[in-house]
């Protein structure tokens, strides 16, 4: 009964107007970065940042939720269209979805792409509803020798999910672990790294380095390519599954919501992983797996289905126990820091308007999605004929304004920049931007956690096995760690190994 | 025949320089003690285990059974060409951009990227410019209240 006072109370903040302007405007943006490549959520999020510095918390935490959980369902259009991805979560429909378009059967793909992403959406709503009272009730419990070796863990499981090399990604981890230290030590108030440069002596910005990284270096490494893409002209009526489509994708719906929302929830998890999980999952127990990759309906239904959950999920580790799981969460961590509020277990009862407003929004959210994504279709397959060669000066400078508007200094222009020639750099050298992103964003949370840890045992490292929680965090860490030098689990890695973000 | 200097030997090299730097300067700052550890104690120690992954990486990349991804020269794969111009074009914008004002920076930098990137019409790229920055600044100072630079040049400051 409590929970269902408490989102009458979400309700009635969600359903005011501004918000639900917001709301709105979340979703679409959201839909709209997830139908043209070459802007991921983690970009359009930091370009929008700024813009909610002028409005309420609730408004601006709900725009920016949209555009995450709104981009899953965008992503699915330019796959099954366009055989591209509209972002990182949805590689795998390109799979199935592009076949059944080529087989004259888009409208059904669309379909069940954005059915099965409501359902999902919805339920992990509703499971975050009920799973966020508890896990922050137990996650009062957490210490700082907890919060460091889980930080720990959700750092490990992000290396471990990498692409290539995890060596690499253990570098790009402590690099971001140290450019999160620039600044003014929040202990001592020593300056580090700061050069004598005022700008950098609150640190560097987490919204020019993410638009830097994930932006600017998208749109180079697409200069280097022939900027034409090819749009399959298919017939998009019909978009209602047939008989047959709901047989077999009830299944892939159902075991999707579950793997989804629960991979959501783990830390370094996310809607990228969770979607490929689902189809191998479900190939794996499909009764005709030769018909995966040719057009089978249970491909585009289970991946499109789990990372939608997993989105959903992601928000339970960020406000029950202010621990960003990913870096789209880590952008949201950045929001609610900038609105002077600090998600954790003491959000709900500090914040209740807050915490459950965000919830319902994302009920009325999935709906407005449902939509936008099945009878304005029509309207998104017009946007993929826009061509990159118009869309990338305009991607550009929204960016520019993105990172300008932070704080209105061209120090984070240049800064953006920076780490724009250095995004593309890394990605021709095989070194991912998301641990680095993460790193950055915990780094200091991090370093805190481990100082107070220290103080509080009189420096006895024993404090982190001591304690049962942050031991079962370092041995999955260590696990995972050793695991890649084992040839089978190394297999696995490989098989499972994509780019968040 | 085999690139003298590998992509993968050189960045391990670069990554192991720099987290020796990064030990150095949280060296600097103060380690403190285990009981209260000091403003560089950490990053002393995150550049430590950097210096550690770089170097197995770095004789990782000499090893005969060396990654392939990473055998190429370190320059050989870039095509600097439209990059190098783009950033340029672009870092030219944000020296321009206090003096001149938004309005007139972004409409140049639109023209001359539609115009020269992959090269438009002029109908395309002065109308598309002209549009794109008229909606930006109707968007986002207008309607959300940011604060673009209006040009110091133009307004006498």
């Amino acid at each position: 009964m409590e929970v269902l006072s408490s989102l009458w109370l979400g309700f009635s903040v969600a359903m005011q107007p501004t918000n639900l302007m917001f709301c709105f405007a979340g979703v679409f943006i959201g839909t709209l970065i997830g139908v043209l490549p070459g802007i991921g959520p983690v970009a359009a999020m930091s370009l929008l940042l700024p813009i909610t510095f002028n409005i309420t918390p609730e408004a601006g935490i709900i725009m920016l939720a949209g555009i995450y959980y709104g981009s899953m369902y965008g992503g699915s259009t330019t796959s099954i269209l366009v055989n591209i991805p509209g972002e990182a979560a949805s590689v795998i429909t390109c799979l199935d979805g592009y076949q059944m378009a080529r087989q004259g059967r888009a409208g059904p793909a669309l379909g069940m792409a954005a059915i099965g992403s409501f359902i999902a959406g919805t339920a992990a709503v509703v499971g975050l509803m009920f799973l966020a009272p508890t896990m922050s009730a137990f996650a009062v419990k957490f210490g700082p020798a907890e919060y460091f070796s889980l930080m720990v863990l959700g750092l490990t499981i992000l290396v471990w999910l990498s692409q290539g090399s995890v060596i690499k990604a253990l570098v790009m981890a402590c690099l971001g672990v140290v450019l999160g230290l620039v600044g003014i030590d929040s202990i001592t108030a020593a300056p580090r790294m700061t050069y004598g440069q005022l700008q950098l002596l609150d640190g560097l910005g987490l919204v020019p380095i993410v638009m830097g990284l994930f932006g600017i270096a998208e749109i180079l490494a697409n200069l280097e390519q022939k900027l034409d893409r090819h749009i399959f002209e298919a017939n998009v009526k019909g978009l209602m599954p047939t008989k047959e489509d709901w047989k077999r994708s009830t299944g892939p719906i159902a075991r999707g919501t579950v793997l989804g929302f629960l991979l959501g929830i783990l830390p370094g998890g996310g809607a990228v992983i969770s979607s490929f999980l689902s189809y191998a999952l479900e190939k794996k127990l499909s009764k005709h797996p030769e018909q995966f990759g040719k057009g089978a309906i249970e491909g585009v239904a289970g991946p499109e289905t789990a990372n939608n959950a997993a989105a959903g999920g992601g928000f339970i580790p960020l406000l029950t126990l202010g621990i960003p799981p990913n870096v789209v969460m880590a952008l949201l961590l950045g929001a609610f820091i900038v609105h002077g509020v600090q998600p954790g277990p003491l959000l709900m009862v500090q914040k209740p308007d807050l915490f459950w407003g965000v919830v319902a929004s994302m009920y009325i959210g999935n709906v407005m999605l449902l939509v936008l994504n099945m009878p304005l279709i029509g309207m998104w397959v017009q946007l993929l004929k826009v061509p990159y060669k118009i869309l990338f000066p305009m991607i550009l400078l929204f960016c520019l304004i993105g990172a300008y508007s932070v704080s209105n200094q061209i120090f984070d222009v240049y800064l953006m920049l920076g780490f724009g020639v250095l995004g593309w750099l890394m990605k021709k050298y095989g070194y991912e931007p998301a641990p680095l992103v993460l790193a950055f964003v915990l780094g200091p949370m991090l370093e805190n956690n481990l100082r107070k840890a220290l103080i509080l045992s009189r420096g006895e490292f024993g404090i982190f096995l001591e304690r049962p929680i942050s031991l079962v965090c370092l041995i999955a860490a260590a696990l995972l760690l050793i695991s890649p030098l084992l040839p089978s689990f190394a297999a696995k890695r490989k098989e499972m190994a994509t780019e968040e973000g | 025949m085999a690139p003298r200097l590998r992509a993968d030997t050189f960045t391990a090299a670069l990554m192991l320089a720099l987290a020796i730097y990064i030990a150095y300067e949280g060296h600097d700052l103060g380690l403190g003690r285990a009981s209260d550890p000091g403003s560089g104690y950490i990053q002393f120690w995150t550049g430590i285990i950097m210096a550690g992954l770089s170097a197995i990486l770095l004789v990782q990349s000499v090893l005969p059974s060396a990654d392939k991804s990473g055998i190429g020269a370190p320059f050989a794969d870039i095509r600097w060409g439209k990059v190098l111009y783009v950033t340029a074009l672009l870092v030219a914008y944000t020296v321009a951009l206090e003096y001149l004002g938004f309005i007139i920076t972004t409409f140049i930098l639109l023209v001359v990227l539609f115009k020269t990137v992959e090269p438009q019409g002029w109908g395309v790229s002065l109308i598309g410019s002209a549009l794109t920055t008229g909606v930006a600044w109707l968007v986002f100072v207008y309607w959300l209240g940011q604060q673009l630079p209006s040009g110091s040049l133009l307004s006498g400051d």
